[in-house]
């Protein structure tokens, strides 16, 4: 009885994690499969769906958007955070803790909000227009979110503003742990402020690296609110990504059976990324 | 022996009682059994809503014993929500659809509403609405659309897309009527244009609108009948064809010279509406159900018409009947659902609807709209009537086309491809798709 109780207490867990995601996960694994309108009984179809999207340049296309999204929902936010928390944890800052909520804010609102109010920025005679007005380069100012350059990068710098609080407490925290011998080593070694940062800093917050990169490249890829809000994947296709196309085909084309596919190729490729990044790391450390 | 007589008392009270209560129950449950419920579900939007809840009061008080149930949701969640409630085992009797592949194809391929055919003619709607408007609702039992076999569904009030324009403006400009030609549409975007203002207000973020204006262009250059011929898969159309080339390349001239909004691909529609409304440009090309928003900010200002008509003579644009009702094949009262749609529907609601802001789909001779817009807004869709112009809508032609062209419009006004890729993509949506059917 005793070797049970261990067993006991993650039953809650593991439970819920069956009835809620990995039955759901065979579910629609099934479902791709399967042509299907949601009503109706579903149609065998082997792996049709899959060779569909393989062959499907737009599907192809809302994949790649979703890769150069990371650039900026990913590694700018992981970037900054790792600058703002050298700069915090190095200069004792009156007021710190006010700025670190402050960073922190975007993070914690509504991706629906945040979506709504950086619409109204980039809007033709939106706020960042008039700045660029103001500073005399009104030859650069467009609508942006209509741009079919500039779309999915002014889409980024959104999604950059809104994560990289949330890799910046991480690295806080992190950088906390990190025993204060050390740094008075590095500096009787002779090593400056950026030399301190790579030799010391960067390798002690290898953990929160993976956490802070794995996180992130996950919610790029899964990405879906921000995206439907501010543009709905426009201009022409230039900022559609992958849950778009998946809500589009299971929602409003009642096309089912593909969106699961879309779904699974997802899940794949999410978890791929994921083992990737967690390899890199641990091979780093060997 | 007392005490049993006694016994014996209470037994036949209790007994009695019991009895009582039975009747009671058996009576209550008669009386339940006699009151039928009915359930209505709609997409929600002011003026609809107070229109058809009227209408519904109305038909609670011909029928004493039945109790209607309307239930709204917005309109996007609503299109993804009825085909499972249908299929569901609580199916409301009457629900409203959507033509074409979006919805009713759907609902007609898996057997969840029925054919009205008997119904329209019992109650007359071919005579009173003509067989042409009809043809929108009219589906192969396999759910495909074909325009000619069974009616599945009937719409009470007009949606159509036509040109709001503002009065005040054009007089400053120098114009005291309205364009009636295309030329005379233009000279007023150019004498704006040449002041410094963008005369057509063009909101084309998520490019719904872009297919309307679009639309209306193919409808004075084009045939309606023979757009419509090829939303229905008709074999021989196609949309690469002079009238949908001359469309696009004249919407791409207007945006060359600087006739519309700046950066349209990135101003939201609604933000062209609030503009507009706030006495900006000139032109708004959209739908009639905008007017009473419209309305509210410019007053007397606002006037409606029809896009200018063309080499047909004829006034064709973007435009139907509003979404169909249809009976549920689940429900247990077919012939009084019916009944329902027919109140709804028929020719005593017209002023009803007319009276809520909604312009009814056939003639209400003698019925006054309660302003002046939605008189215009009424004068103007009898026109397209008389000239049997409504095109439809053009994304009802497939189950993708929605979004092949609203981004193949944004990808050709933003010179990201040119006018006959745009058209070639179109065709091969539609081609792809009729191919589905034909296997």
């Amino acid at each position: 009885m005793r070797r049970l109780t261990p067993y006991l207490y993650i039953l809650p867990g593991v439970g819920a994690y069956f009835v809620l995601a990995f039955i759901p996960l065979l579910q629609t694994g099934w479902i791709s499969f399967h042509e299907w309108d949601g009503i109706g009984d579903p149609l065998w179809v082997g792996l049709d769906n899959y060779r569909e999207l393989v062959s499907d340049e737009a599907v192809r296309g809302t994949f790649t958007n979703a890769l150069v999204l990371i650039i900026y929902h990913s590694i700018l936010p992981v970037v900054l955070g790792l600058v703002l928390a050298a700069l915090l944890t190095r200069v004792a800052l009156r007021g710190a803790g006010f700025f670190r909520v402050v960073l922190f804010m975007p993070f914690t609102i509504s991706l629906v909000v945040v979506a709504v109010a950086w619409q109204w920025i980039y809007a033709p005679q939106g706020p960042a227009n008039a700045a660029l007005d103001a500073v005399g380069l009104d030859s650069w100012t467009r609508g942006w979110l209509g741009d079919f350059t500039f779309a999915l990068p002014a889409v980024g710098i959104t999604a950059a503003w809104v994560t990289f609080g949330f890799p910046l407490v991480l690295f806080i925290a992190g950088v906390a742990k990190i025993p204060a011998s050390l740094y008075d080593a590095a500096r009787i070694d002779g090593a400056g402020p950026v030399r301190e940062f790579f030799a010391v800093t960067l390798p002690a917050l290898r953990n929160e690296l993976v956490i802070a990169i794995g996180f992130t490249v996950i919610t790029t890829l899964r990405s879906f609110a921000l995206v439907y809000v501010m543009t709905q994947g426009g201009p022409g296709s230039e900022t559609r990504v992958p849950a778009i196309e998946l809500y589009e085909r299971a929602f409003v084309q009642f096309d089912v059976g593909s969106a699961a596919a879309i779904g699974i190729a997802l899940t794949a490729l999410i978890f791929l990324v994921t083992v990737a990044i967690v390899y890199a790391f641990e091979r780093g450390q060997e | 022996m007392r005490t049993t007589r006694r016994r014996r008392w209470m037994l036949a009270i209790a007994a009695a009682a019991a009895l009582a209560t039975m009747t009671a129950i058996v009576a209550h449950g008669a009386t339940q059994q006699s009151t039928i419920k009915m359930d209505l579900w709609m997409a929600s939007g002011t003026p609809e809503e107070t229109g058809v809840a009227a209408l519904v009061k109305k038909f609670e008080a011909a029928h004493k014993n039945v109790d209607v149930t309307v239930t709204y949701k917005a309109f996007a969640d609503y299109t993804k929500t009825i085909p499972l409630k249908l299929a569901s085992g609580d199916a409301p009797d009457v629900v409203q659809g959507n033509q074409g592949y979006g919805l009713d194809s759907t609902l007609v391929k898996r057997k969840l509403i029925i054919p009205l055919d008997k119904y329209a003619k019992k109650y007359g709607w071919i005579k009173l609405y003509g067989p042409a408007s009809l043809s929108q609702y009219r589906l192969r039992s396999d759910g495909y659309w074909d325009g000619k076999s069974q009616l599945y569904g009937i719409g009470h009030h007009v949606d159509f897309v036509g040109v709001f324009y503002n009065k005040a403006k054009l007089r400053q400009l120098g114009f005291n009527a309205p364009p009636k030609t295309l030329a005379q549409f233009e000279a007023v975007l150019a004498k704006a244009a040449a002041g410094g203002e963008r005369g057509y207000l063009f909101g084309n973020q998520d490019g719904i609108s872009g297919t309307w204006v679009l639309g209306s262009l193919i409808g004075h250059y084009g045939s309606a009948a023979y757009v419509r011929n090829w939303l229905n898969g008709r074999p021989g159309t196609t949309w690469v064809n002079s009238a949908n080339r001359r469309a696009t390349n004249k919407l791409l001239d207007w945006v060359r010279k600087g006739y519309v909004t700046e950066d349209f691909n990135g101003v939201p529609y609604p933000d062209s509406i609030t503009a507009f409304s706030e006495g900006e440009g000139v032109f708004l090309v959209t739908g009639s159900w905008v007017a009473a928003g419209v309305l509210d900010k410019l007053g007397k200002d606002v006037g409606f018409m029809n896009f200018p008509k063309g080499p047909s003579k004829k006034f064709q644009g973007i435009g139907s009947l509003s979404l169909p009702w249809h009976v549920s094949s689940k429900s247990e009262n077919p012939d009084l659902a019916a009944e329902l749609v027919n109140t709804l529907a028929n020719a005593a609601a017209g002023p009803v609807l007319l009276k809520h802001g909604r312009i009814p789909s056939f003639a209400t001779p003698g019925a006054k709209a309660p302003n002046a817009l939605l008189r215009e807004i009424g004068v103007a869709w009898q026109q397209m009537r008389k000239d049997n112009g409504q095109l439809l809508y053009l994304d009802w032609s497939t189950t993708t086309m929605l979004t092949e062209l609203e981004r193949g419009i944004q990808e050709v006004l933003g010179g990201q491809i040119t006018t006959n890729q745009f058209l070639a993509r179109i065709q091969k949506n539609w081609v792809d798709f009729q191919k589905t059917w034909r296997k």
